[in-house]
C-alpha cells in the first residue's frame, strides 16, 4: 500500500490517450456531488488501496472508495477491467478462487476485513452476495433456502419465528405472493427470475449489512430483470447495495451513484476512472474516458 | 449414398446424370478400405463378445450335477461343506461362503467408506491445493499394488502382529465395549451432522442390527461374533485387509462425483457465511448422494470378487454365521484353493459358486452404475434447470406490487464482528476436519507400512543371481536359487495377454464409436456393447481363470502358458476398452466433422483423426491394464499353473511372479523361503509401479509435446 499523500481523489484529466493512474490515493474517492454531503455520512463500507491479484496476474490496482448507506453504488466497465473481481474482493469471495490475492483494506464499519483475525466466514455473513448465475440450493425446498443462511448461523428459532422469517424476507424479495403455496417445493422448479429473487432472499435472510450483486440480471429476461431492479429500489431504504452491472441504462435506473473502472491497455490492471452521483456521471461526466464508455464509443 | 442407381437413375436424363453419378462414386478401393476397416471393427467387438459368451456358457454346462444332486435351493441354501463325508455322497452348500463374502465385504465397506469420503473431501476441499495431488496419487498408488502382495503381506506381518489383540478381544467378553463403541460411533456420526441423511438412517439400523448380533450371538451360531478362539486370519482381519485394497477405487469415485458439483453451488453456501464444512454438508453432499452411494456399491462389487488375499488371509474353512474373530472363507477364496484338486461333484459345485459369484456382483455393479450415471444426469438437469415463464412473471409481477418490504426484526448476533465463528459451529467444523485429516493419515498409513516393510525384508535376498536362476524347492534351501523363470513367465503371459486385449479392445472401442457416430438402433448396439463391456469389467478374476480352465484346460487335458495368457486378456480387455472409449469421447466431434466433410473415408478418419487425438490416452490406459495383468494370480492359478523349471514354450505350463509369491506364502514357510518371497514381492512392486509411472508419464510426455 502506497501513501503518495494526494488529497485529489479523482484526478480529472483529458489525456485520453495516456491517462495516469487516475486514483492511487489511500483517500477513497467520495462521491462528492450534492445529495450525498461529503462528511459525517453514515459510510458502512470503503475500500482503501485496494489491490486484486490472479496469482502474479494484477486484475484490480489500488481501488479506493466509499460505500454510503441506504444507497445504491453501481460498478461500470468494459468487460475485463475486473469490476466483477472487485466486487468479489468486497467480501472475500475473491480469495475463494486459486491463487488469488489482494492487498489494501476493505473497511466495515471502520474494521479491516482484511486483517488478521477477521475470520470470512463472519465477512460473509455481514456481506451477502448474489451471482450472475441464479444459484439456489436446487434439492432444498424455498423455504430451506431462505433458512439455509440462519441455519449456518445457528440461530435458534422456534416453528412460528421460522415460519415468520420466511414470510418476511420472501415479501422483502417480492417473492412471497408466488411461491406461498409451494414453500415445500424444491427450489429448482422455479423459473430463473424467480430463483435469482431466491437467492436474493436467501441474502437477505442473515440480515448482512451490505449486499453485493454481481451482474444479478445479466441471465434473465427483460421482465425479470425490471422486477429485480424494482427489488433494489425497494431494498435501497434499508441496505447499501453495491452491483455490478453491463447494462449502462441499469446503471442509470438504479443506482443512485456510479463508480467507473476500466483498462488503459491489454495487460494492465483495471483502474478507477471516475465516481460520482450517478446524475452527474451520466450527464456531465468528468473524464473523457468514462464519456467515451457512457456515449458508447468504447468498451 | 450409392444406391440410388436404379429407380432414381430411370427418372433424369441418361446424358446429364450419366457424368455427375460417376463423379459421385467412390472407388472401388477406397469403399474396401471402408468395409474393411468397419467389418475388422464389428468383428473383434463380436468376437470378444462370443469368446466370453462361451466361456460363461461352458462354464454354466459344467453345474448341472450340483443342481441335479441338490437342487438350486439347497444348493444355496447349503449349510455344509463336506467333501467325503463317512457315510453317504458330498455335502455341499454355497450358504457359508456367501456369508464369508459378506462378512468381510461389509466389514470392508464399513472401514473403507467413511476413509474415502474423508479423503476425497479433503483433496477436493479441504488440503492446501499441492498437497491434494499428491495424496490422491498415493492413493492411486496403493490401487496397483497386486492382491498376492496383499495377501502375503497379512499373511507373514499382519496376522501374527494383530492376533494377540484379537485374542484380548475375544478373552474379555467385549460386548458392553463393543456396545459402548457403537453408540459412540453413533454419536460422533449425528454431531458431525447430517452427513448422507438417508445413509444415516440406514447405518443406524445396520449399527442396530450388529449390537442385536453380538449381544445374543450371532442368531443361531454357537458363538458370538466377537469371540474366540482367535486361530490364524480371521474374517476381522481378512476385511481390514480387503478394505485397504477397494479404498483407492472408492475414493477416486467420490472424487469424482465431486468434482461433479458446481462452483457456484459451491460458492452459494460461502457467501452466506458456511464454513468451509458447513458448505460440503449443503452444497456438496446433497448434490452428490446418489453418487457416493454409487461409489460404494462399485467398492463392494470388487471387495465380493477379490480373491488371492482373501484366500490367504482367511483360508478355505466352511464357518456359516461363525465368530468375525474366526477363520472363514469367501466364495472366491474357496474357489482359489479348491479348485486345483477338486473331484467331479465338487469341481461342479465351486463352479456354481462361481456363478453365483458372478450374479451377485453383475446385480451390484448394475445398481452402482445406475446410481453413478443417476447422479451425473441430475447434475446435467440441473444445471440445465432455468426455465423462465414470462407470463408467470407477469403475472405475479402485478401482485408482488401489493407487497411491501416491512422493516428487519432479527438481528444478528455479534453483528458487526468479523471475529472467527466461535461455539458450536467452530466445535463442528473442527471436529470434522479432524476427522478428515485423520482420514487421510490412516489411509496413507498402509502404502507407506507396507512399501517401508517390502523393502527392508526384499533387498536382503537380491543379488544378480535372484534375477537369474530357478526358483527353489526346498523352503529350507533357497540359497543360489532365483526368480529368473517366474520373469520370463510372467513376460510371456503378460505379452500374450496384451497381444490378444490390445487390438481387439482398441478395435472394439472404435466400433462403439462408430456405432454411436450413427445413431439410431446402430447406437442401442454400441450401447449393449458398452455394456457388456462393464459386465466383463466387474468380472471377478477368479472368474475369468475357472472359465479358461473348464474350456481350455480340462479340454485340451494340459495346462498352458497360452491359457493363462488368454485368461490374463479376459482381465485385460474390458480395461483397453474403458481406457479407449473414454479418450474417443473426448475427441471433438468438429474434428471428426472436419475430415468427414472433406471427403474423408471412415476408416481415414478414425485413423488420422480419431487415433492420433485418443494415443495417449489409449497408450496410458493399455499400460495400466498390462501393470493389472502382471499382478493378477487368480487367473493363473488353474490355468498357467506354474512351473519350476524355465520354459517358453506356450503349450506347457509357465512360471510367473504372482504365482511364485501364492506358492510360497501357502507352502511351508521357514524364515528363508519368507525372506525368499519378500525378495520377489520386491521385484513384482517395483515393476508394476514403475508400469504405472511410465503409463503417466507418456500420456503426459506426449501430450506436452503436442502443446510445445
Amino acid at each position: 500500500m502506497t501513501t503518495d499523500g494526494s488529497k485529489t481523489p479523482v484526478r480529472v484529466t483529458e489525456d485520453v490517450v495516456v491517462a495516469p493512474r487516475p486514483v492511487a490515493s489511500n483517500e477513497p474517492a467520495v462521491a462528492d456531488e450534492a445529495g450525498a454531503a461529503g462528511d459525517g455520512r453514515d459510510v458502512p463500507m470503503s475500500t482503501h488501496g485496494l489491490s486484486c491479484y490472479f496469482g502474479s496476474h494484477h486484475v484490480v490496482e489500488e481501488v479506493s472508495l466509499e460505500f454510503p448507506a441506504n444507497s445504491v453504488t453501481a460498478l461500470i466497465g468494459p468487460s475485463g477491467c475486473g469490476k466483477s473481481t472487485l466486487i468479489r474482493a468486497l467480501n472475500r469471495m475473491h480469495e475463494v478462487v486459486p491463487g488469488a490475492s489482494t492487498t489494501g483494506e476493505v473497511r466495515l464499519h471502520g474494521a479491516d476485513i482484511y486483517e488478521r483475525g477477521a475470520d470470512p466466514v463472519a465477512v460473509r455473513q455481514a456481506i451477502g452476495m448474489v451471482f450472475q448465475r441464479p444459484n439456489p440450493f436446487p434439492t432444498k425446498s424455498i423455504a430451506e433456502n431462505v433458512l439455509s443462511g440462519p441455519r449456518f448461523l445457528r440461530m435458534k428459532l422456534r416453528r412460528g419465528e421460522r415460519d415468520d422469517l420466511v414470510e418476511r424476507t420472501l415479501r422483502g424479495a417480492g417473492l412471497w405472493n408466488e411461491v406461498k403455496d409451494r414453500l415445500g417445493a424444491p427450489a429448482g422448479g422455479l423459473s430463473g427470475g424467480q430463483q435469482q429473487r431466491l437467492c436474493i432472499a436467501r441474502a437477505l435472510s442473515v440480515e448482512p449489512d451490505v449486499l453485493l450483486m454481481d451482474e444479478p440480471c445479466s441471465a434473465l429476461d427483460p421482465q425479470s430483470t425490471s422486477r429485480i431492479e424494482d427489488l433494489i429500489a425497494e431494498l435501497r431504504s434499508r441496505l447499501t447495495i453495491v452491483i455490478v452491472t453491463h447494462n449502462m441504462q441499469q446503471a442509470a435506473r438504479v443506482s443512485d451513484h456510479t463508480a467507473f473502472l476500466t483498462i488503459e491497455n491489454e495487460g494492465e490492471p483495471g483502474r478507477l476512472v471516475e465516481f460520482g452521483a450517478t446524475n452527474a456521471i451520466f450527464s456531465a461526466p468528468k473524464n473523457s474516458r468514462t464519456e467515451a464508455y457512457i456515449s458508447g464509443r468504447f468498451g | 449414398m450409392a444406391r440410388s442407381d436404379g429407380a432414381a437413375g430411370v427418372a433424369t436424363p441418361p446424358g446429364v446424370a450419366t457424368p455427375l453419378r460417376s463423379r459421385l462414386r467412390r472407388p472401388f478401393g477406397s469403399r474396401l478400405a471402408d468395409t474393411v476397416y468397419l467389418t475388422l471393427a464389428g468383428a473383434s467387438a463380436a468376437a470378444a463378445i462370443a469368446l466370453v459368451a462361451y466361456l460363461i456358457f461352458s462354464t454354466a454346462r459344467e453345474t448341472s450335477p450340483v443342481w441335479e444332486t441338490f437342487g438350486v435351493w439347497g444348493f444355496l441354501t447349503g449349510r455344509e461343506w463336506v467333501i467325503s463325508p463317512p457315510t453317504g455322497g458330498p455335502r455341499l452348500g454355497a450358504l457359508p461362503f456367501i456369508y464369508g463374502t459378506l462378512a468381510t465385504s461389509a466389514i470392508a465397506m464399513a472401514i473403507a467408506l467413511p476413509l474415502s469420503v474423508g479423503i476425497a473431501l479433503a483433496t477436493t476441499v479441504f488440503l492446501p491445493r499441492p498437497l491434494r495431488r499428491a495424496v490422491a496419487g498415493v492413493i492411486d498408488v496403493l490401487a496397483a499394488v497386486p492382491s498376492v502382495v496383499f495377501g502375503f503381506w497379512a499373511v507373514v506381518v499382519l496376522v501374527p502382529w494383530a492376533n494377540p489383540g484379537l485374542e484380548w478381544i475375544a478373552e474379555h467378553n467385549l460386548r458392553f465395549l463393543a456396545f459402548l463403541t457403537a453408540v459412540l460411533l453413533l454419536a460422533t456420526l449425528l454431531s458431525v451432522g447430517p452427513l448422507l441423511r438417508p445413509l444415516l438412517a440406514l447405518t443406524v439400523a445396520g449399527l442396530v442390527l450388529v449390537m442385536f448380533l453380538i449381544l445374543t450371538g450371532a442368531l443361531h451360531a454357537p458363538v458370538g461374533l466377537l469371540e474366540g478362539p482367535v486361530l490364524s486370519g480371521s474374517y476381522m482381519l481378512a476385511g481390514i485387509v480387503l478394505a485397504v485394497m477397494i479404498l483407492p477405487i472408492t475414493t477416486a469415485i467420490i472424487r469424482e462425483v465431486f468434482a461433479t458439483v458446481p462452483t457456484d453451488q459451491q460458492e452459494a453456501a460461502l457467501a452466506l457465511g458456511a464454513t468451509r464444512w458447513e458448505m460440503v454438508q449443503h452444497s456438496m453432499i446433497p448434490w452428490s448422494r446418489s453418487g457416493i452411494v454409487g461409489a460404494s456399491a462399485l467398492g463392494l462389487g470388487r471387495a465380493m470378487g477379490e480373491t488371492i488375499a482373501l484366500a490367504l488371509v482367511l483360508g478355505s474353512v466352511p464357518n456359516v454365521f461363525g465368530s468375525l474373530l474366526g477363520p472363514g472363507a469367501t466364495a472366491a477364496g474357496v474357489i482359489a484353493l479348491q479348485t486345483g484338486e477338486a473331484g467331479q461333484l465338487q469341481l461342479a459345485a465351486l463352479t456354481a459358486l462361481a456363478i453365483v459369484l458372478f450374479v451377485m456382483t453383475m446385480i451390484i455393479n448394475g445398481l452402482a452404475r445406475i446410481l453413478v450415471r443417476r447422479n451425473a444426469g441430475t447434475s446435467r438437469r440441473r444445471r440445465s434447470a432455468a426455465p423462465t415463464d414470462p407470463d408467470a412473471e407477469a403475472a405475479a409481477r402485478a401482485d408482488g406490487a401489493a407487497e411491501t418490504a416491512p422493516a428487519p426484526a432479527l438481528v444478528r448476533e455479534g453483528a458487526g464482528s468479523l471475529a472467527p465463528v466461535a461455539g458450536i459451529r467452530r466445535l463442528r467444523s473442527g471436529v470434522s476436519e479432524t476427522l478428515i485429516a485423520a482420514a487421510v493419515l490412516i489411509g496413507m498409513l498402509p502404502l507407506a507400512v507396507l512399501l517401508v516393510e517390502v523393502v527392508r525384508n526384499g533387498t536382503r535376498v537380491l543379488g544378480a543371481s535372484f534375477f537369474t536362476e530357478v526358483q527353489p524347492t526346498d523352503p529350507n534351501a533357497v540359497a543360489g536359487f532365483g526368480i529368473g523363470n517366474a520373469l520370463v513367465g510372467t513376460a510371456i503371459l503378460t505379452g500374450v495377454a496384451v497381444a490378444i486385449a490390445a487390438p481387439l479392445g482398441i478395435l472394439t472401442s472404435l466400433c462403439i464409436n462408430e456405432l454411436n457416430g450413427m445413431g439410431g438402433w446402430p447406437r442401442r448396439v454400441g450401447d449393449a456393447i458398452g455394456y457388456f463391456v462393464d459386465v466383463m469389467l466387474g468380472m471377478p478374476s477368479i472368474v475369468a481363470g475357472l472359465a479358461a480352465y473348464l474350456a481350455i484346460v480340462i479340454r485340451a487335458q494340459q495346462f498352458s502358458a497360452f491359457a493363462g495368457g488368454l485368461a490374463l486378456a479376459i482381465v485385460m480387455f474390458p480395461i483397453v476398452v474403458r481406457a479407449a472409449d473414454e479418450v474417443l469421447r473426448l475427441v471433438p466431434g468438429q474434428q471428426r466433422e472436419a475430415a468427414l466433410a472433406l471427403g474423408a473415408p471412415r476408416w481415414r478418419t478414425a485413423w488420422s483423426v480419431m487415433l492420433p487425438a485418443a494415443l495417449p490416452g489409449i497408450i496410458t490406459g493399455t499400460m495400466l491394464a498390462l501393470a493389472r495383468a502382471a499382478g493378477e494370480t487368480a487367473p493363473l492359478l488353474f490355468t498357467s499353473l506354474g512351473n519350476q523349471f524355465y520354459s517358453t514354450d506356450l503349450f506347457e505350463p509357465i512360471a510367473a511372479l504372482p504365482l511364485l509369491i501364492f506358492k510360497f506364502t501357502i507352502d511351508v514357510r521357514t524364515d528363508q523361503s519368507v525372506d525368499f518371497a519378500w525378495g520377489a514381492t520386491l521385484v513384482l512392486i517395483a515393476f508394476i509401479l514403475l508400469l504405472n509411472l511410465m503409463a503417466r508419464l507418456t500420456a503426459r510426455l506426449i501430450q506436452g509435446g503436442r502443446r510445445g
